[in-house]
């Protein structure tokens, strides 16, 4: 099981990418689909559904799920809480604040939403780990200078969308996430970004496997433990900010994908790191496809299926899961 | 050489300073005890050890060698450490958790080393367990084995036994004091004055950060220490196993 593990999750999600090329308001037969994915003809309205409406966003799902994934298992390790997700220094607030700031004073049509939301997303995670390191930041004071900044920033929000009542239903919306915006353009930035972080990780999972021990054993064994955690966490903040700022905000897959893989097969992150990300962006890619298919006319919020689909299962591996927390 | 010396070393913490003008060398091949009352700078004499504090003047040397010259690998190599609750809190196998003492090395002749760990601390037979499975003795030994795979010659405890059992407390000091005679240096932070006047060569008893006594341990203690440092009085028992007298607190027990 542990062992094809990767493989059956890379086949699930090749699987479901086919699948959910063929759903949607106009149902296309799967034969079309493959044969307009080959380049063998269909009509050019099919084809433009399929590779200009659905394929990038499918990519973009199950790209963004699979950079959650990862920066969940970075959170989790860095912070040494396994109730961590990548949201949790500042990065979605911080985003939702700079799209309120952007849309109050008519920032949004002069950079886009994207670009606030990436500028308040790092903006914000900079200022935490910059305050944080004031106090020698321990895994603690991290997480809860986090969750202080949040709470500021939740609130300011809150009354930015009070006193901009027109704005209220779009700054909404931009929280729970979408993908129907997606574009290959897109597609090619969060890849890079997923590389961006896969690779050095995988080069130092020694390094995020002694980060789950306590401070000074893990010095103890060699890590500059306030040096890694800062890396491990700016970079997986970064590819969750570019996430955010395409997307929105999308809850619970960074919290749960690595902890669901951590159940099937144990918490070393040699192990851990590429069935997480593969898991993030299967669970994303088919919230976002029932998201999609769901409501006769328009879409669901995908943030509303993660949860939806991700409890229950993941309920279900906490009860049959060896590898649990002691 | 001396596995470990301070030297002229002042520090503490933010709020508070603990250690003011600390001279002190610690010979190798030894089992020394450290000990004291809570706050008296035993645990925190192992954070400038490794460098979780840094000193506001004075050095500490390690082997010779100044620990703010060496980076934490280097460190690594030359010091193994068991932590005090050193509890895992992830699911780890047991050879997983002993192989991360090969973590200075980049996971380098992991096998070899994690094997003669194992075997070491007599736990071959547990490698496949998880280590949220185990007892406190037995995870213990896990992170004993761990220390001793990042084969430095030196070992640093704090508190190792302060949670387990009778039992279990004997067999680790014995593991520890079989390893001294393998010629490690033992420096292992100790409460129980019964354990460190049975298994210790050498007795080191801070108080407020200063050293106020040291040497071999049948000496160091007395009455008077005993009552200055931890304001006890103390009576000393024959103890016909071990051939010698022990000091032993003195209880008021009131009568039913």
């Amino acid at each position: 099981m542990k062992r094809m593990l990767v493989p059956v999750l890379a086949g699930a999600a090749l699987v479901l990418m086919l699948l959910s090329l063929t759903l949607g308001p106009s149902n296309i037969k799967l034969s079309d689909t493959v044969a307009i994915l080959l380049g063998k003809g269909a009509s050019a309205n099919k084809a433009y559904i399929i590779l200009q409406l659905r394929l990038p966003r499918i990519l973009s799902s199950f790209l963004t799920g699979a950079i959650l994934g990862l920066s969940g298992a970075v959170f989790q390790a860095a912070l040494r809480n396994p109730m961590a997700d990548p949201f949790i220094l500042g990065i979605s607030s911080g985003a939702s604040f700079g799209v309120a700031v952007a849309l109050f004073i008519g920032f949004a049509p002069l950079f886009g939403l994207p670009v606030s939301a990436l500028v308040g997303a790092l903006g914000t995670t900079l200022c935490i780990v910059a305050l944080a390191s004031r106090r020698k930041s321990s895994s603690t004071t991290l997480l809860l200078t986090g969750v202080a900044v949040n709470y500021i920033l939740s609130a300011a929000m809150t009354l930015l969308m009070f006193l901009h009542k027109e704005q209220y239903q779009r700054i909404l919306f931009w929280t729970l996430g979408s993908f129907s915006s997606s574009t290959y353009g897109q597609v090619v930035v969060v890849l890079l970004a997923w590389i961006i972080l896969f690779i050095p990780l995988s080069l130092h999972h020694q390094s995020m496997d002694m980060l789950l021990l306590d401070e000074l054993s893990a010095r103890a064994g060699g890590l500059s433990v306030r040096r890694t955690r800062l890396l491990f966490l700016l970079l997986a903040s970064f590819a969750t900010a570019l996430c955010v700022s395409y997307y929105g905000v999308i809850g619970f897959i960074g919290l749960m994908a690595p902890h669901a893989t951590r159940l099937m097969i144990g918490p070393k992150h040699q192990k851990l790191l590429l069935p997480s990300s593969l898991f993030g962006g299967l669970l994303l890619l088919a919230s976002d496809t029932i998201s999609r298919i769901l409501l006769p006319s328009g879409e669901l919020p995908v943030g509303i299926i993660t949860s939806l689909l991700g409890v229950p299962l993941f309920l279900y591996l906490l009860r049959r899961g060896r590898y649990f927390y002691g | 050489m001396d596995s470990l010396e301070f030297s002229h070393l002042y520090g503490g913490y933010d709020t508070h300073s603990v250690f003011e003008d600390l001279n002190l060398k610690l010979p190798s091949g030894t089992f020394i005890a450290l000990t004291g009352p809570n706050g008296s700078g035993k645990s925190t004499l192992l954070k400038f050890i490794y460098k979780q504090l840094k000193p506001a003047a004075g050095n500490v040397l390690v082997e010779g060698r100044n620990v703010a010259s060496l980076s934490q690998k280097e460190l690594a190599k030359r010091l193994g450490f068991v932590a005090q609750n050193g509890k895992l809190d992830y699911a780890f196998t047991v050879t997983e958790a002993v192989s991360m003492g090969r973590y200075a090395y980049g996971g380098e002749d992991a096998g070899h080393s994690v094997e003669q760990a194992l075997s070491e601390c007599d736990i071959v037979h547990l490698r496949d367990k998880l280590v949220t499975e185990l007892s406190g003795g037995e995870l213990q030994r896990v992170l004993l084995a761990r220390a001793l795979c990042q084969q430095g010659r030196i070992l640093l405890l704090d508190e190792p036994v302060n949670h387990l059992d009778v039992k279990h407390q004997r067999s680790i000091m014995e593991l520890l004091g079989r390893l001294v005679e393998k010629g490690y240096t033992v420096v292992c932070v100790l409460h129980d004055l019964l354990l460190v006047q049975i298994y210790s060569q050498t007795a080191l008893v801070l108080q407020q950060g200063k050293v106020v006594a040291y040497g071999p341990t049948e000496t160091v203690f007395t009455e008077s220490l005993l009552q200055t440092v931890y304001g006890i009085k103390a009576h000393q028992v024959y103890d016909p196993t071990l051939e010698r007298m022990l000091w032993l607190p003195t209880y008021k027990v009131s009568s039913p």
